[in-house]
């Protein structure tokens, strides 16, 4: 991935993406962490909160594509990709992952990769 | 489009699939892929006028809270998505190598497979875009539609080669 990185650009990304190459090493940890109340304006607390990964309902997408890229990127079982793949389809969105913000970034980038609709967000 | 008994698309190893497309299907795909090569680089230029096709293949990576994150999109934008067009053209080349070598069933490897599946999504999110496919609804009648046009035909196609291909890359090994 030759990309021309200076250290204010790195400053600046923090953390962005390096790492589409290291992506298949990541494994998904599930919205499930529990965290401290956010202080209005503290940004250094915000920036620790976890970042959750959310993929978004598109009609076109197939119901079973999703379901494999979920097992696929996150080692989901079967059932729980389904799960989650319906919470999608009936819902409009779920989360699929949570991590730190570089976590979330690569998670988000691979599903993208897979041309699904994919953001993230900060934990609430 | 005649369809036929055997699955398009098998597992017949661990690390081996067997794909059977008629001569004139291979060239029609190849030709969707070329397409859709031409199309990132339009696509992904950010100087381009945000359409829904812009908007499907290149999507914000930041739900959007009252703005709060724009400032973080276009920066995972401007950083990301060179990255994300090489990786699509990647897969798309992959996919070609075997869609126009030799004729006849062929086999051809997960990784080959899972290039075509992500293609596959690709131009289905692009013909999806262009039929004006929002919702279920618009995704059934599209469906329903299939004889009605090209790109109808089409994306019914691309939906039906993909559901195949999951199917097999499913399949255990």
């Amino acid at each position: 991935m030759p990309r021309e990185h200076t250290p204010d650009m790195d400053a600046r990304t923090d953390g962005l993406l390096t790492r589409a190459s290291v992506a298949g090493s990541i494994t998904a940890s599930i919205a499930d962490v529990e965290t401290a109340p956010l202080v209005d304006g503290d940004t250094a607390i915000e920036e620790d909160r976890p970042w959750v990964v959310i993929v978004w309902n598109d009609p076109i997408n197939l119901m079973s594509y999703v379901t494999f890229v979920l097992q696929k990127l996150f080692g989901y079982s079967l059932e729980k990709a389904t799960e989650l793949m319906l919470e999608v389809h009936h819902e409009g969105r779920s989360a699929v992952a949570s991590g730190t913000r570089e976590q979330a970034e690569m998670h988000v980038f691979r599903l993208h990769e897979h041309s699904l609709w994919a953001t993230m967000e900060h934990q609430s | 489009m005649l369809r036929r008994r055997r699955p398009p698309v098998e597992r017949v190893d661990p690390d081996a699939f067997v794909v059977r497309l008629e001569d004139t299907e291979r060239a029609v795909l190849a030709s969707l892929l070329d397409d859709l090569d031409r199309l990132l680089d339009e696509a992904g230029d950010p100087e381009r006028e945000v359409t829904p096709v812009v908007t499907r293949l290149f999507p914000p990576a930041f739900t959007d809270h009252e703005g709060r994150d724009a400032e973080r999109d276009e920066e995972y934008q401007r950083l990301m998505r060179e990255e994300l067009i090489v990786s699509r053209r990647a897969a798309i080349a992959e996919s070609r190598s075997w869609l126009t070598g030799e004729q006849g069933e062929r086999r051809i490897s997960e990784s080959e497979l899972t290039s075509m599946m992500r293609s596959l999504n690709s131009l289905r999110l692009v013909l999806g875009s262009i039929l004006g496919i929002e919702d279920d609804l618009g995704s059934e009648l599209a469906d329903e539609a299939a004889t009605d046009s090209p790109d109808h035909q089409l994306y019914a196609w691309t939906g039906w080669l993909l559901e195949w291909t999951v199917t097999a890359l499913s399949a255990g090994g």
